[in-house]
């Protein structure tokens, strides 16, 4: 099977001189399409750097990261604005959903910036909001945020799902109900999914684990069996 | 400890202080000079018009004599009293230029300052020539002047320049705006030096009223001068035609003083506000471990009041050392076009002080209220971050116009009304930007507009000619261009407290002067009655239909005529009548103007003629006035782009500084710069629109408040061309999206990656 990302060599150090720090070193992976990975490592491991990376929010030092046919290493600003726009779905820690709009506003969002964008109303109701798209996100409570934002990030129809502590927010129950969306999202409606977390047990949803410790990548292992969400024990 | 904190936080958000320091600086800096400029000429005229001890009263008449002068000096209330001939001679010097004399054979009252030569004696010969007249001339001390009169003329050595009290607005009369030293000048002569046989035929006596006199003696007084044989009117001091007119320029200048720093001061406040409020939230947790630390309320309020102190102490401070200096200075240059001073200094007064008081209470009252709030909760509540400003559906979501806005207006008309104290400042900082350019430019447009509408429809003549009595036409019937005949002279309206001096004017067959009415409809001269110009119906509360009677000066004999018509003019305030209609009310009228169509060469020296005005020298002169304003404006526009900047990139990089998550969000999401610059932009736009709009009226009502209130002599339209309103409106966006430009350059340095990475 072809891979969608590969990242081969990367680094990322920041600062230099006698500064520099080193936040990734010589990391080399590969991920196929409609896998769900799951990247573990204690804080200050490097894993919202390879996120960042992956999403082209920053750049590696050296090495080079393909996503599918493309050298995303290789891109400027312009097309990694492009390659974020069209290719990949964020969701992050926090939410991040404008304050100042509606969930079905948010959701939109996206068709400002991509043609082929589905239809917001119903990416809402595909995540089980149909009948809050019209609240503000104060209005709605952590998991109805977390899932407005997955919607949001559905609604561009990517083809990477990038997770960074989806649950590091929320309560087990809520959690549970995210991690049990974005499981479907990859085993029922085959999108490729990449979480960020430092929770060990999440590992077991996952088919591909890759571990880091200080920057450096100490495990990449598939997992056969990946249970489902609601055994998850927090 | 806090002192420390406080001076990095400002330098965190330098932006936001720097341009609270620069409205707070500009507050006190306008008003405190400005201030200083109309205290400082209040000030040095006054020790001016005491120095040279000028006259409290003036009493016009022929044939006054030493037993008129006995008879005057005997009244009790009058502390010094002095006989005085003033004579309009024609100097022989280029321009043939009027050279009023001042004859008399005493130094008593209304004495001339000395700038140059010997001192001024009444008993010697010679004469003492105004200082401005002289330099234009280039004359100097020794030289002799031709000066001729009628039929007699004479030449007078210059003993020494002079400034002189009366003449601070150094005019030959009140149809001339601007002073013109090459054209009419004034010298004192002793009574000794004129080459008239006998006792002169005094046309004036100048009086000092003793200081402890009350207002009844003077009353008593004044009654017993006017049936002093001889006497034509008895003119206060304050009605003189040089004190009135310094005296409305102070008070212009003073409610200008006033109002245009309440602007900056206003808007200082709510730059105060909004960057506080936004310091305070984003230090909410750090108050709630000062708090849980245990420092008192009062300590941590007087720790962010503190900021509020500083910066608009700091401000007020140096406005107050370099406002007086600069701006008095500038608008002394301006001031010294019109008027004459021997010394133009400006005054700081404690007022003044007082400004930089206000800078600091706005700027202090502002944090304050910052504060408050958050000071109230508890420690625990306070440690914990703040729920993010809640959206919410605004009642405009609800009309169909709303479905039709692009996505990106949808969200920052949201933003706007969320953040409404940030938007209000936007906004007024617009509205100053605006107002202030159409103030400016509107000064201008009026008196531009009252020139052509002056000069090319009021005025059908091209040539002006002043004749003395006796004059006979006759000597015009060489030229073939049209002669209107026209006297003009001034009559008492004797009213319930005072009585009232005007212009009026009486005119002869022909058609050399129009007039239009407040509509610009054109006006008959009607056969019978009067018309009014509209500033003089209006001090005498009159309207069209009513009666009024008056008295030719010197005479008691009182003459009833209707209002006929009100008119507009620009200069030339006062009663119109026709021949027909003077000449029903009983009176004759004798010419002292000729007007002609075409221009033709006369001598000024044929007798009997005593100037020649071309219209193209008056308009000329006009010009020159104007160009005088281009300072002002300038002014006007310079601070105008210094309130539009400064507002707009404090609440620029407030907003930026607020949003930032937001725009990091919509970068990670895929928007390309191009479109949060488009994004950000739209704010700017709508509330520059909202902002211009709301100027373009409060210009046009500051430009009428100058019109009214420049003079009583004067009526000038309030017009602004619609292509002004333009650029106006054009420059202010073009401040606008200048800050916008500067300040988008900072979408780029966006960092998605710590943006994102958790709540402050």
């Amino acid at each position: 099977m072809t891979s969608l990302i590969h990242f081969e060599k990367v680094c990322r150090s920041y600062g230099s001189g006698s500064s520099q720090v080193t936040a990734l070193e010589n990391i080399d992976f590969s991920i196929a399409p409609g896998e769900f990975t799951v990247v573990l490592g204690p804080s200050g491991a490097g894993k919202s750097t390879l996120l960042n990376i992956l999403g082209g929010m920053d750049r590696a030092s050296s090495g080079t990261v393909r996503f599918g046919p493309d050298e995303i290493t290789a891109f400027d600003d312009a097309r990694l604005t492009r390659y974020r726009a069209e290719k990949i779905g964020f969701v992050f820690q926090f939410y991040n959903l404008i304050p100042n709009l509606t969930a079905f506003e948010n959701v939109s969002l996206t068709r400002e910036i991509n043609q082929s964008a589905l239809d917001p109303e119903k990416t809402l109701a595909s995540v089980g909001l149909e009948h809050r798209i019209n609240n503000f996100p104060s209005q709605l409570s952590g998991g109805e945020q977390q899932r407005v934002a997955i919607a949001r990030a559905l609604c561009k129809n990517p083809e990477l799902l990038l997770c960074d502590e989806p649950t590091g927010a929320l309560d087990s129950e809520t959690g549970t109900q995210v991690l049990r969306l974005l499981r479907k999202l990859c085993f029922e409606e085959g999108r490729t999914v990449v979480l960020v977390t430092h929770n060990a047990q999440l590992t077991q949803i996952a088919n591909r684990v890759i571990q880091l410790r200080d920057g450096r990548l100490i495990g990449d292992e598939i997992n056969p069996a990946p249970i489902d969400a609601t055994e998850v024990r927090w | 400890m806090f002192g420390k904190k406080m001076l990095r936080d400002i330098v965190a958000s330098k932006a936001q202080f720097i341009s609270i320091f620069f409205l707070a600086f500009l507050g006190v800096f306008i008003y405190s000079g400005m201030r200083a400029e109309w205290e400082g000429m209040r000030v040095q005229v006054n020790s001016y018009y005491s120095k040279t001890a000028l006259a409290d009263s003036f009493l016009y008449g022929t044939d006054f004599n030493t037993e008129t002068l006995a008879e005057v000096r005997a009244l009790p209330g009058v502390k010094n009293a002095q006989l005085r001939l003033e004579l309009d001679t024609i100097a022989d010097l280029p321009n043939e230029p009027t050279l009023r004399l001042l004859i008399s054979d005493e130094n008593r009252v209304s004495r001339p300052l000395v700038t140059g030569g010997a001192e001024f004696d009444p008993q010697g010969d010679g004469l003492w020539l105004d200082e401005r007249f002289a330099s234009d001339h280039n004359l100097r001390i020794g030289d002799e002047i031709s000066l001729s009169y009628g039929m007699l003329s004479f030449r007078l050595p210059i003993r020494g320049f002079i400034f002189h009290p009366e003449f601070v607005h150094d005019v030959r009369d009140n149809t001339q705006l601007i002073p013109d030293a090459s054209l009419f000048g004034y010298a004192c002569v002793p009574a000794s030096a004129v080459p008239i046989p006998g006792e002169l035929p005094y046309n004036q006596i100048i009086l000092d009223i003793d200081d402890s006199a009350s207002a009844d003696q003077i009353a008593e007084l004044n009654a017993s001068l006017e049936k002093i044989p001889g006497v034509f009117h008895l003119m206060p001091r304050k009605d003189h035609p040089s004190v009135s007119m310094f005296e409305a320029e102070i008070a212009q200048n003073r409610s200008m003083a006033t109002l245009f720093p309440i602007l900056f001061f206003f808007v200082a406040a709510l730059s105060m506000l909004t960057t506080m409020t936004r310091l305070v939230l984003s230090q909410r947790t750090l108050i709630g471990t000062f708090m849980g630390l245990g420092f008192s309320r009062r300590k941590i309020l007087l720790h962010y009041v503190s900021y509020g102190l500083w910066i608009g102490l700091l401000g007020g401070i140096l406005g107050l050392l370099s406002g007086p200096p600069f701006i008095a200075a500038l608008l002394y240059s301006f001031q010294r076009v019109f008027y004459s001073l021997p010394v133009w200094r400006s005054e700081v007064s404690v007022i003044s002080v007082l400004s930089v008081a206000a800078a600091v209470v706005v700027c202090v009252g502002a944090s304050l209220l910052a504060c408050f709030r958050e000071l109230r909760e508890m420690p625990a509540e306070a440690l914990r971050p703040k729920p993010p400003r809640t959206g919410k559906h605004t009642s405009i979501e609800k009309t169909r116009f709303w479905h039709r806005l692009s996505f990106i207006s949808k969200w920052n008309i949201r933003d706007i009304l969320r953040q409404r104290i940030r938007s209000a400042m936007a906004v007024a900082g617009v509205v100053g930007c605006t107002m202030m350019l159409i103030w400016g430019i509107g000064i201008y447009d009026s008196m531009k507009e009252s020139q052509e509408f002056f000069f090319d429809d009021l005025q059908l003549f091209s040539q002006k000619v002043f004749v003395e009595e006796g004059f006979s036409d006759s000597s015009f019937s060489g030229d073939a261009s049209d002669i209107q005949a026209v006297d003009e002279r001034a009559i008492r309206v004797t009213g319930e407290e005072e009585s009232m001096i005007f212009g009026a004017r009486i005119f002869g067959e022909g058609s050399l002067v129009r007039f239009e009415d407040t509509k610009g409809n054109e006006i008959l001269l009607p056969d019978e009655g009067v018309i009014l110009s509209r500033k003089t119906a209006e001090a005498l509360d009159l309207s069209v239909g009513d009666t009024l009677s008056f008295r030719l000066l010197g005479f008691d004999d009182d003459y009833e005529v209707e209002v006929r018509a009100i008119h507009r003019t620009p200069f030339e305030q006062g009663f119109v009548f026709s021949k027909s209609a003077f000449e029903k009310l009983g009176l004759t009228m004798s010419p002292t103007v000729y007007l002609l169509s075409e221009e033709a060469d006369i001598d000024v020296n044929t007798s009997g003629v005593s100037e020649v005005q071309d219209e193209a020298f008056m308009e000329k002169s006009y010009g020159q006035m104007l160009e005088g304003f281009n300072m002002i404006i300038w002014v006007l526009f310079a601070a105008a782009v210094l309130l539009g900047l400064v507002v707009l990139y404090n609440l620029g990089s407030l907003s930026f500084a607020e949003r930032t998550r937001e725009l990091a969000t919509l970068r990670v999401l895929g928007y390309p710069l191009p479109s949060i610059r488009k994004l950000l932009r739209r704010q700017t736009v709508i509330l520059t629109a909202i902002g211009s709009l709301l100027g373009i009226p409060c210009g046009f009502f500051f430009v009428r408040l100058i019109t009214e209130t420049v003079s009583d002599n004067v009526d000038f339209p309030t017009y602004i061309s619609p292509l002004s309103v333009a650029l106006c409106v054009l420059g202010t966006f073009a401040v606008s999206l200048a800050v916008d430009a500067i300040l988008s350059r900072r979408t780029a340095k966006i960092d998605m990656v710590s943006a994102l990475k958790s709540i402050e």
